[in-house]
């Protein structure tokens, strides 16, 4: 009695590829989605603000102050009678600009002297590494806060005081990852033909960390906005009459028990874009760790 | 032609410099390579094989390693009293190395194209695009089938073998004089080993270079080599042409490796043959023989004086005391 039975013919498993896979895993976690659909929106708000806000951020609407949202004012007014919904779009705006552009500079300082401090080793590394302990020690809020009151309050300043901070990360983290890898075989190997450091660190270190760094990239994003929304509220980030979040709160703070609109509005934007940014970072994270399989 | 070896190495010493205490490593050892000669180095883990290698063309990190003297002459210039811009010339264009592990010595995340060009466009001085096109010759040299394809292919796509003979393709693409293979066989099985072995075997009289292998295997130096350094604990205990060493070993020790290859006894199920005891520990070096524990033939000299290499035969010599 011989039956024969015929098997289902598997399709091979092709390896779509490491972002292919990475998307996959991004697309399951619901806060990263959320994440990146809430920061594409705020972007875009920030970038087209002057096409998409009813008003201008500085517009003064006499007839119409401290008034409770309607269908002229979508989130009300303020006590001069400028639309809110209108500044919180303006003031996506300094939020993006200190999130990002701080971050940018913070990793294009500290990355480099993490990975020359990691692969070289000796006293260079020696000296950053109290430059990185030093700033890690010291709480970086009072530091920014230290240095805004020697700078003056300006966004620039803000920038500037932030990044001084803020590299240190980025570096501890391409640090200790070019630790690993320069011990790597395929390190030695390069090495061993005579390629130039630089090319070394270029070639073979950095595509290394790279995962990592858009991570870590992403994971500083929201106590930037966080520092700029607290700064602005002590009235030492973006200045008045200019809109921000945190600045708006300050001025609500005067009228919460009466107008608690002008309280609730930035106030959200800031948790849910914190949250969002958040999300994204942690999405970003297991997206892109190849040891975690999700 | 003969009067300078192409690689002339002199009393090479090196020590690591540990908390322990000082490891030395390689005690003073001499030996010359001709050029386009293939010399097997054979010896067990920790006798200085691979760190007597990697200190000639400065590749141990500096501390903890320290070379302690000697010379290492690459056609009359001194390798060990070379600059690091200098040294960076010689590495890859000059002398090459094939790592022991091919599936660790290659980054995961450069194509291997790009992983071989980058050697030529160092070394040579090739634009990016003259390095691909001659990449590909390369891995056809190598024996990679369709190489115009496999360029673009990441090291996760070729199979151990496959792998080794990109390294060998890196290592020899910039036609170096001496291509030094560190057991570059020890990481694949037998028959993808024999492939490689008559690989770099025809690539070493293709391209008239000359090849320091180093291996545990005794079978491959047969198969391969010239003439064998027999390395024990840091030191040359027997060195000479391959049918001289294999035919009439005189240190105890190469006559113990020779003793224990497995012949008859797996067909007549006896036990294997080995050498009794455990190498020397390279701290604590004994003051004579490094080999005396473990050698049938010790005397009282052997534990207080450190044995010369003397003559046993034509080119042929031992460091013991019983010869």
């Amino acid at each position: 009695m011989t039956t024969s039975v015929t098997l289902p013919v598997q399709p091979p498993v092709r390896y779509a590829g490491f972002w292919a896979g990475a998307w996959r895993r991004f697309r399951r976690n619901f806060l990263a989605m959320y994440g990146i659909i809430f920061v594409s929106i705020i972007v875009i708000v920030a970038i087209f603000a002057p096409i998409l806000a009813p008003y201008g951020p500085l517009e003064v609407d006499v007839k119409h102050t401290l008034e409770a949202p309607s269908l002229i004012h979508l989130m009300g007014t303020d006590a001069v009678g400028r639309d809110l919904l209108s500044r919180i779009m303006f003031g996506a705006r300094p939020m993006l600009l200190v999130g990002v552009i701080t971050q940018v500079i913070a990793m294009l300082i500290g990355v480099p002297l993490g990975i020359i401090a990691g692969y070289a080793g000796g006293i260079f590394n020696y000296v950053v590494q109290r430059l990185v302990d030093f700033f890690s020690a010291l709480p970086w809020y009072l530091l920014v806060l230290f240095l805004i009151m020697i700078l003056t309050p300006s966004l620039t300043n803000l920038i500037i005081a932030l990044t001084i901070t803020s590299w240190v990360y980025p570096c501890r983290v391409s640090r200790g990852l070019t630790l690993s890898v320069r011990e790597m075989d395929y390190a030695e190997a390069a090495r061993a033909l005579g390629i130039p450091t630089w090319r070394i660190l270029i070639n073979h270190i950095l595509p290394q960390t790279a995962p990592l760094l858009l991570w870590s990239f992403a994971v500083g994003i929201p106590t930037l906005v966080f520092a700029e929304a607290g700064m602005s509220f002590l009235g030492l980030g973006i200045r008045p009459p200019d809109p921000s979040w945190g600045q708006m709160l300050g001025t609500a703070g005067q009228f919460w028990q009466f107008f608690p609109h002008m309280f609730l509005f930035p106030s959200l934007m800031i948790i849910l874009s914190i949250l969002a940014f958040q999300g994204l970072a942690d999405g970003l994270r297991t997206a892109i760790d190849v040891n975690v399989n999700i | 032609m003969e009067n300078r070896p192409l690689l002339e190495v002199n009393n090479l010493e090196v020590a690591f410099f540990t908390k322990d205490g000082v490891v030395r490593a390689v005690n003073g050892i001499s030996y010359a390579v001709e050029e386009g000669d293939i010399l097997g180095v054979v010896g067990e883990s920790g006798c200085g094989k691979s760190v007597s290698m990697m200190s000639m063309l400065r590749l141990l990190p500096e501390p903890p390693a320290r070379i302690m003297g000697g010379q290492a002459l690459l056609n009359g210039r001194d390798l060990l009293r070379m600059k690091s811009a200098e040294i960076n010339r010689v590495r890859g264009a000059e002398i090459a190395i094939v790592f022991q592990d091919p599936m660790t010595s290659l980054n995961p995340v450069m194509t291997i194209g790009d992983q071989i060009a980058e050697s030529m466009q160092v070394n040579l001085g090739l634009s990016h695009h003259q390095a691909i096109q001659k990449t590909i010759q390369l891995l056809e040299r190598v024996g990679i089938p369709k190489p115009a394809d496999r360029v673009k292919d990441y090291p996760h796509q070729f199979s151990g073998g496959m792998r080794q003979r990109v390294m060998i393709a890196i290592a020899i693409s910039c036609q170096p004089k001496l291509l030094i293979a560190d057991e570059p066989s020890t990481a694949l099985d037998v028959t993808i080993q024999a492939q490689i072995v008559d690989l770099v075997k025809q690539l070493q009289k293709e391209l008239d270079m000359a090849v320091i292998w180093i291996t545990h295997d005794l079978g491959v130096i047969a198969r391969l080599a010239k003439r064998v350094n027999v390395m024990y604990a840091g030191y040359i205990v027997e060195m000479g042409p391959i049918i001289s060493v294999f035919k009439r070993p005189a240190h105890p020790y190469t006559i113990g490796l020779l003793g224990s290859l497995p012949g008859k006894q797996v067909a007549t199920d006896q036990d294997l043959i080995y050498i009794e005891g455990a190498p020397p520990d390279m701290i604590r070096l004994p003051k004579g023989c490094p080999f005396e524990l473990r050698c049938p033939y010790r005397s009282d000299v052997c534990s207080d004086e450190h044995p010369p290499l003397a003559s046993v035969g034509k080119d042929h010599q031992a460091a013991c005391w019983n010869l």
